[in-house]
């Protein structure tokens, strides 16, 4: 995707997450608009994972839960504030990032998609046992957010304050797209072997891409934590890994304006139906099906139409042994 | 090669390579010298495609042993060895679909150019200076070989011509020492031959060493220094093209008792 249209989609999300937090004086849907910002930075995080680098990740919700914990613990045992527990957050998610990432080194596909879910439900086990032993509650009474000792517990604040760090880093993962690092990522996406032998040194680069979306993810954990104010295991099983992939997938891979397109939509989409809880997960299925058929680019693929300059149908299509063919 | 103990600028010494019971390559030995055309040639499973995954660390030989510059890379993975001047085209064409055709050529950058993530992220002031540099580099090195007017089209949208084309751009894009072509003939006509015959010779009058593996004998005997002939993983002929084309052992390698190989023209 074109840097001016990563760049048009930010202002875009500006203008709409300012136009949304002007308006709406319902605090519900605030707050609601509030999770779509924190799960639209772990969604750029898997993005650059998986529509960068075409590496997939069915355990995300392991660092968002890393993050989360790291966060809690510090700020209810320690006198750590927030300003300083949300890079802990991040370190301790990299940390678990690097070390999936170097496990995932030999692994591909379905063999990837497999290793980091038993991954996700690892962690999950640990953290139920864990609260288990602890009493079973969770960890409630979590100070909610404040930066350098500003109180950000209003709930317009705390909206802004998390749009604000999605923003920043949209802006910072759109950098590292346009860069020599982005290249090389795709290039490791579209054909590894070629890769390495173009120069970039595969497994490294798999390894530091892991840990980078395990940091978005980890920092995202340590704002959901204290923006709720508490943090209990269930809330990270492995459906809440899927929904990351399919916020991903449904506003298109690769693209990082889709990420928080998609992250918005599976955001609300559920809260508005609340009635239909109970087809959640066969609505998903069918989205996923429907989605896989007609836009499998994602929802970012819808603009794109408007913008084609030319019919689909008159390019060359690559034939069965990979040649193109001209017609 | 000169009569002189040095090796050449590339030195293959015994190298080996088994795949279960199959001896792909067995005790192969050559020299490429500095700024020479060199040619691989030999009937379909010789194992030319293996000796060039062995030099570029695609795959780890069993036993023996390559040098460049005197260095021994054995077993180094790929991109260091890419690094330190070996690079490579592939017989079948693996440039990457989905990105623009400039992009093709500016991964072949990576291994000169220097900013990581932490810099590229913070977009860092020489990150900017070195990005323009290799868009700059990229995009003279398509206009060698004739590609510009294609740069910002996806690489998977160009012919089979121009994306062979393509992969020898982004090979010279990463500044190589010697230019290692598998099959870059393969699928050409015979005006794309020839175009392809030029850009090789430029090459190597740009300094670089070319190693060069294809089954168009015009091709190999017009612009090849020596000839190196393998057959069933092993060399059974090194010599001058002229040498070559007059030595028994290669032409019953080729025409056979049975007639069961034939050379694609």
């Amino acid at each position: 995707m074109p840097k001016k249209t990563n760049l048009l989609g930010l202002v875009a999300i500006i203008a709409a997450v300012t136009a949304f937090g002007l308006y709406s004086q319902d605090i519900y849907l605030i707050q609601v608009g509030t999770y779509a910002g924190i799960y639209s930075i772990v969604a750029i995080g898997l993005n650059l994972l998986l529509g960068t680098a075409g590496q997939i990740s069915l355990g995300h919700s392991a660092f968002f839960a890393v993050g989360a914990y790291t966060s809690t613990i510090l700020l209810l045992y320690t006198p750590l504030p927030f300003t300083f527990t949300i890079f802990a957050s991040a370190i301790v998610a990299g940390v678990f990032g690097l070390i999936i990432g170097y496990i995932a080194l030999r692994l591909k596909g379905h063999y990837l998609a497999m290793a980091t879910l038993a991954f996700g439900l690892i962690v999950y086990s640990l953290l139920r046992e864990i609260q288990f032993l602890d009493g079973g509650a969770g960890h409630v009474g979590i100070p909610s957010l404040s930066v350098f000792g500003w109180d950000l517990s209003d709930y317009k604040a705390s909206y802004y304050f998390v749009w604000a760090i999605a923003a920043v880093v949209y802006l910072l993962t759109l950098s590292l797209l346009h860069s020599r690092v982005g290249r090389a990522l795709k290039a490791i996406r579209e054909d590894d072997i070629a890769a390495n032998a173009m120069g970039v040194p595969v497994a490294s680069y798999k390894i530091r891409v892991f840990t980078l979306s395990a940091i978005y993810a980890g920092v995202a954990g340590a704002i959901y934590a204290s923006y709720l104010g508490s943090v209990i295991f269930n809330s990270f099983d492995a459906f809440v890994s899927v929904n990351f992939l399919m916020m991903v997938v449904l506003g298109g891979l690769g693209s990082i304006p889709g990420a928080v397109l998609g992250a918005v939509i599976l955001t609300f989409l559920p809260e508005l139906g609340r009635a239909w809880e109970d087809y959640r997960l066969t609505s998903y299925g069918l989205l996923l099906i429907l989605l896989v058929i007609f836009l499998p680019k994602g929802l970012v693929d819808l603009f794109a139409w408007f913008n084609r300059a030319e019919p689909r149908s008159i390019r060359p299509k690559p034939d069965t042994a990979g040649r193109v063919v001209e017609n | 090669m000169s009569g002189d103990h040095h090796m050449g600028l590339l030195a293959v010494r015994g190298l080996h390579k088994q795949f279960g019971g199959v001896h792909a390559v067995s005790n192969v030995s050559f020299d490429v010298a500095r700024g020479t055309i060199k040619a691989i040639i030999g009937p379909n499973g010789a194992g030319k495609t293996t000796i060039f995954n062995l030099l570029t660390g695609l795959d780890v030989p069993t036993g023996g042993s390559v040098f460049l510059e005197g260095q021994d890379i054995t077993s180094y993975p790929p991109y260091k060895i890419t690094n330190l001047g070996l690079a490579r085209t592939f017989q079948n064409i693996r440039i990457f679909n989905d990105m623009t055709v400039l992009e093709n050529v500016m991964v072949g950058r990576h291994t000169r150019s220097k900013s990581e993530f932490l810099a590229s992220i913070l977009k860092l002031p020489w990150v900017l200076a070195e990005e323009r540099e290799i868009e700059e580099q990229a995009l003279h090195l398509l206009e060698q070989v004739g590609l510009e007017d294609k740069a910002h089209e996806l690489a998977r949208n160009l012919t089979y011509g121009h994306q062979r084309r393509l992969e020898i751009a982004r090979a010279l894009a990463t500044q190589p020492k010697a230019l290692l072509l598998d099959e870059p003939a393969a699928g050409l006509n015979t005006s794309e031959t020839a175009q392809l015959a030029l850009t090789i010779e430029g090459v190597r009058q740009s300094g670089i060493t070319v190693l060069l593996i294809d089954h168009r004998m015009g091709l190999v005997m017009n612009i090849s220094d020596e000839v190196l002939v393998l057959n069933f993983g092993q060399v059974i002929a090194e010599g001058t093209p002229k040498e070559i084309q007059s030595n028994e052992q290669v032409i019953e390698a080729y025409l056979g008792k049975e007639d069961d190989y034939s050379p694609h023209n």
